[in-house]
């Protein structure tokens, strides 16, 4: 769909794409502190011997951070005085939708390429596991994304929104494998090394999962109205 | 533009009950009290909320073809706030963005900005601005794209008088440019600003006419009556609309159908007596 865009429709989505992020202004540095913070971390803790640990921990944790951008670029929809007027604006739905959510888990992505980067500078695992490592972030953040659009445009609150993904984070990090983690997290075994074929497996079903939920929430935003409060 | 048989419930709540408004250009007024259904009127225009039934065209463009429609239109909604980490620059850019308008954004920003005189405060964040700069940012986004229609809900309100007036005749401006819808439950705004004016009332229009036909509805229903004592409007048999006491007498102006008093004398309407009698009338 953006493919089709034309070049001068191109820089102006990118253009606003970042004033997206302009709005958003100190909140659109969190996801990048805390994977920072966690890729420094998770470098000193690493164990080639039990990749277990760091790897479920940045599983757990990495990816919900993918919706953090996407629910907050739909407060202006949502949540802002202003919502009602951007109802009668003439803009693509698919555009603001889907192209957006894709723009902004791609840009994830590169945070995620920052932390496989530093675990294979840091001479800790080899090409082939740092490789299966970035898919299965890269996967399981194109999930969380594309559930924070979902859950913005059927909720419609941003607070309620990030409340659901805090409550995913809360049990994948105390809860223990709850039948969602479980679905979506790649398990290592103790003194393992990652297992290619159950890797693959896993993602394929994950994002076809994400695809699935990428097209009911495109659906929900193009049939998105105002809603008059009395 | 034209609204035929125009028809909106809220549940059991009839919101609107027929209207009919033909002919609208220039600065049309919608006055009403609150709830009387210009929201909900304006909403539907603005393409935000569907009508039930009935119709709204204008130059040959139903509004069920929405996407033209918008292409059309602007609208100011009775709130509005946006982009508060903006530069006022950058939102109405944003904007500019998402009404795909044909110009480049930058270039028409700076048009709008400068025609609702936002020049010095181009370069600064929405959430610094005064309500009366929210309000001209508002129209500004508003007429990004130089629409056909523009749809202004309650501007006005809650705004210092020096504002009101500069948004006014920002208002008149625009009224030679495009058909400029305009709703306020302010009687003094319409006598300002608008060429023709429809009265709304529970969801009905109550009269469509100039500022002078609605006058000369309540011609000969508007009286002035002195007393030693104050009265209220049920006392005296009618709405009041003013009371002064001067020479220790009380001085009312009220409207009534009927003679209030032996000793009351006929007055001149005010455009706001004017519009209490029609809904006195009902």
């Amino acid at each position: 769909m953006l493919h089709k865009l034309g070049r001068r429709e191109m820089k102006r989505f990118i253009r606003l794409i970042l004033l997206d992020y302009k709005e958003m202004s100190g909140v659109c540095f969190i996801p990048i502190v805390l994977i920072l913070a966690l890729t420094i971390y998770g470098s000193i803790m690493f164990d080639p011997r039990q990749p277990v640990l760091v790897l479920n921990m940045f599983q757990q944790l990495i990816p919900p951070l993918a919706s953090w951008w996407i629910i907050m670029s739909f407060y202006s929809f949502v949540e802002d005085e202003s919502g009602e007027a951007f109802f009668t604006y003439g803009f693509s739905r698919k555009v603001i939708g889907i192209g957006r959510v894709c723009v902004m888990i791609g840009l994830f992505s590169m945070l995620i390429v920052l932390v496989c980067t530093t675990l294979m500078l840091t001479n800790k695992c080899s090409i082939i596991e740092i490789i299966n490592i970035l898919l299965v972030l890269w996967v399981q953040s194109w999930f969380y994304g594309v559930i924070g659009f979902l859950l913005i445009v059927v909720i419609k609150k941003i607070l309620w929104s990030f409340a659901v993904i805090m409550m995913i984070l809360y049990f994948n990090i105390w809860g223990g494998l709850t039948p969602l983690s479980r679905y979506l997290i790649v398990t290592v075994e103790m003194q393992k090394s990652i297992d290619i074929k159950e890797i693959w497996l896993k993602l394929v079903s994950v994002f076809s999962m994400t695809i699935f939920f990428l097209i009911i929430a495109q659906v929900r935003f193009t049939k998105f109205r105002f809603r008059a409060r009395k | 533009m034209d609204i035929n048989n125009l028809n909106k419930m809220y549940g059991k709540l009839k919101a609107l009950d027929n209207i009919c408004i033909r002919d609208i250009k220039g600065i049309h007024g919608l006055v009403g009290e609150n709830g009387a259904g210009k929201t909900t009127l304006m909403r539907i225009v603005a393409t935000v909320l569907e009508k039930d039934s009935g119709s709204i065209t204008h130059n040959g463009i139903s509004w069920e073809e929405t996407v033209k429609v918008r292409n059309i239109i602007g609208y100011l909604p009775q709130k509005f706030g946006m982009y508060h980490q903006l530069t006022v620059n950058e939102a109405l850019e944003h904007v500019a963005i998402l009404k795909r308008i044909n110009g480049d954004p930058k270039e028409e920003t700076k048009k709008v900005i400068s025609l609702v005189n936002l020049d010095d405060k181009a370069e600064s964040k929405v959430g610094s601005l005064s309500g009366g700069m929210i309000r001209r940012l508002g129209i500004a986004q508003a007429i990004l794209g130089n629409p056909e229609i523009l749809i202004v809900d309650e501007p006005t309100s809650g705004l210092d008088p020096e504002e009101r007036m500069r948004f006014k005749l920002l208002l008149r401006q625009l009224g030679n440019r495009m058909t400029v819808l305009f709703s306020t439950h302010i009687v003094d705004d319409i006598e300002d600003v608008c060429d023709r004016v429809t009265v709304m009332h529970k969801g009905k229009v109550m009269l469509t006419g100039t500022a002078a036909e609605m006058i000369e509805m309540a011609q000969g229903n508007t009286w002035t009556v002195s007393s030693n004592e104050e009265k209220s409007g049920e006392e005296l048999g009618g709405v009041v609309t003013d009371c002064k006491y001067a020479n220790g007498m009380f001085h009312f102006r009220l409207v009534s159908d009927k003679k209030p008093a032996e000793s009351a004398v006929r007055a001149e309407p005010t455009l706001e007596e004017a519009y209490i009698y029609l809904l006195h009338m009902e």
